[in-house]
């Protein structure tokens, strides 16, 4: 990246910097919080999920959790579809049951309410080993009000957590050794009831915390295993999602708009009477009871949308949909939910993995450090490609190098410098356009390894289109380029695409 | 915690000074970081109200205004984080559904969107830096880190930014 462009863009970051802080500088100074009782001006959105520190397990008294996983790779039962989708929706995919991708989120022990209408829940963080430095973070950055007793002569801290915004829920956190906490996260559990749910807490003989379930507050009962997640990791099953963080025991099926809008659903099942319930319950709040079915559902606002909950047969389920869909439509397609036969279950398996290697970032391509190799230097200026526009001007496409050694795709026009496209990485290993002047250049990188890129289809608005094929590059064999570059008018876009015709990536 | 009166007064006071000269530009990074002044205000004032709560032992750091700026950061972080989860969930059209639509009317909002795709270190430097307007020191202050890390995270953050902006077609 040459300094030239770097130094625009610290200029432009400036500029953008200094009227940030002059728009703010103009918005009204509220009044200072005064203790107690100050409020703010708006209350805080819901924040999407438990922030909980993962560590070693937490067990149940006479209950074996660690059998949990064994038990979600066996369900059968929680295949079902949506019979009656909303028009202009299809189905995309489906995951589960019981892939069971491992996450970093912590795995929670829930409990919900033993009479439905009940709006109780809790979860019990699966961790331990949390020193007193984790708690004292956990205390000035996650929650509010901390209260501390002693119960059975432990410290027994109960606080609201900051996560979940205008509706905390309460935070519990008991010190069951010396420099150790556990932790567990509730709603509509009075505080009296959770200290004493402090007091079944011990470290039993191999190390691990056990709670002795006599100690649970009246009118909870256990549900299920899970962490938890708005929209309860709908992807986490694919290869490559380490950046997915939860792993998924129930199952789901995705649909999306066919019509071009941004519209979603998704139909979460599991195998638990309640779980995703007293999730919602614990995420925002009290779900408020539909009375247009015969079984009795729950609404609940979520980001970006709505989840209605409900009950049948020993199974749970929540149906997301963004807020273009009225709850009206959502009661219909819940009325319609029934179960997939296998055959459509498979199917709809397969449809997911391809719909996600359309739609995120390529996840099988090899890493670029096994691409690339070291950062070698030497191959700085080596041609990538070259051509003429229609204008006679020549254009060179070389490799370049960052500060920090990194491989850079640089364009020359007529031997002069232009401007530089980087960093060839595992982000970039796809198509790239970008524009210099009147230039669009458009290249796709893609690894030799990966096989099946052919060539780059390049349209624009205008309805032009181009096809360069995908060459390897001979300093590094594992790498294939294909540059376009060329004066357009309209938007331009590259895809890359294999001998088919299936498009790998695009622009 | 009890405190007396005169110490009551005493550290309101000095909230209330760090409260006037801080807010403002406090509330220009959650803007920056959310595009978004609802949010920003929201993310603000949770970042005071929690100072307040703790003020008395916070007053008696070297660089109370580092942790009020660590602390937003945090703040934005898990906002941010929450975000991406539902984003990468629902792929490419949850973000066109979410909650946190840049406003519009935001200067430069094209830069703005392209800081939001930094890695979340890159994005806590360059608010730091560019809106906040603190030194490299100043920015490892806030996020406990070395001057050397501030300043690479600083130059990738240049790097792909420039990369960012010529994404879409745009000029840098």
């Amino acid at each position: 990246m040459s300094d030239v462009i770097l130094d625009e863009v610290d200029a432009r970051a400036r500029a953008a910097g200094l009227a940030e802080r002059r728009s703010a500088a103009q918005r009204r100074l509220p009044d200072a919080p005064a203790k107690p009782g100050w409020q703010w001006v708006r209350p805080a959105l819901v924040a999407a999920a438990v922030v909980l520190t993962i560590g070693g397990l937490v067990v149940i008294a006479q209950r074996d959790t660690s059998s949990s996983d064994d038990e979600q790779t066996v369900v059968a039962d929680t295949r079902y579809v949506i019979g009656d989708v909303v028009d202009g929706y299809e189905p995309v995919g489906a995951v589960g049951p019981g892939s069971g991708a491992q996450g970093v989120l912590p795995t929670l022990l829930w409990f919900g309410p033993s009479d439905v209408d009940r709006a109780v829940s809790l979860a019990v963080d699966t961790s331990d080993g949390h020193d007193d430095e984790w708690l004292d973070s956990q205390l000035l950055e996650y929650v509010d009000d901390p209260t501390e007793a002693r119960v059975g002569g432990r410290r027994v801290i109960l606080t609201d957590s900051t996560e979940f915004g205008a509706l905390p829920p309460r935070v519990l956190f008991v010190e069951v050794a010396d420099n150790r906490w556990v932790s567990a996260i509730s709603r509509g559990v009075d505080d009296s009831a959770l200290q004493r749910l402090a007091a079944g807490f011990t470290v039993g003989p191999d190390g691990q915390v056990v709670l002795d379930d006599a100690f649970l507050p009246d009118g909870l009962k256990a549900v299920g295993v899970g962490p938890v997640s708005m929209l309860r990791g709908f992807l986490a099953h694919a290869p490559a999602t380490s950046d997915l963080p939860w792993p998924l025991h129930q199952s789901g099926v995705l649909y999306m708009s066919s019509v071009g809008s941004s519209g979603g659903l998704a139909l979460y099942i599991a195998p638990e009477d309640g779980l995703l319930r007293a999730q919602a319950v614990l995420i925002a709040g009290a779900p408020s009871p539909t009375g247009r079915s015969e079984t009795q559902r729950y609404t609940a606002e979520v980001l970006g949308g709505n989840e209605l909950l409900w009950d049948s047969n020993g199974v749970s389920f929540a149906l997301y949909a963004t807020s273009d869909v009225s709850l009206a439509e959502m009661e219909a397609m819940a009325d319609s939910v029934r179960p997939a036969s296998a055959s459509e279950w498979s199917d709809l398996e397969a449809e997911l993995v391809t719909f996600r290697e359309q739609t995120l970032n390529p996840t099988t391509l090899p890493a670029a450090e096994q691409v690339l190799g070291t950062f070698d230097r030497s191959l700085v200026g080596s041609v990538i490609g070259t051509g003429s526009l229609s204008d006679g001007r020549v254009w060179t496409a070389t490799l370049g190098a960052s500060d920090d050694d990194k491989y850079l795709v640089d364009l020359a026009i007529d031997g002069e410098f232009t401007g530089s496209w980087g960093t060839l990485d595992n982000a970039l290993f796809g198509v790239i356009s970008a524009q210099f002047g009147d230039v669009d250049l458009v290249l796709a990188a893609w690894p030799a390894s990966a096989a099946d890129g052919t060539e780059l289809r390049v349209s624009n608005t205008e309805g032009e289109s181009a096809a360069v094929p995908l060459v390897p590059f001979t300093p590094i064999p594992d790498v294939a380029f294909a540059v376009h570059v060329g004066v357009h008018a309209g938007t331009v876009v590259g895809e890359l695409v294999d001998d088919s015709g299936e498009v790998l990536a695009r622009s | 915690m009890n405190s007396t009166p005169a110490e009551s007064a005493e550290t309101l006071a000095s909230f209330d000074d760090a409260y006037e000269a801080q807010y403002r530009r406090l509330l220009a990074v959650a803007h920056a970081a959310t595009g978004n002044w609802q949010s920003a205000e929201d993310l603000t004032q949770e970042t005071f109200l929690r100072a307040l709560r703790h003020w008395h032992r916070i007053s008696r750091y070297d660089d109370p205004g580092a942790w009020l700026r660590r602390v937003l950061i945090n703040r934005v972080a898990s906002r941010w984080r929450g975000l991406g989860r539902e984003q990468l969930a629902f792929g490419r059209w949850a973000s066109r559904s979410s909650e946190e639509a840049s406003d519009p009317s935001m200067a430069d909002a094209a830069f703005w969107a392209a800081v939001r795709r930094l890695s979340l270190q890159q994005r806590r430097v360059v608010l730091l830096h560019y809106v906040d307007d603190l030194d490299v020191e100043q920015i490892a202050r806030v996020l406990e880190c070395s001057s050397g890390t501030v300043k690479t995270h600083l130059h990738r953050a240049r790097t792909q930014l420039a990369v960012l902006l010529t994404e879409g077609g745009n000029n840098v």
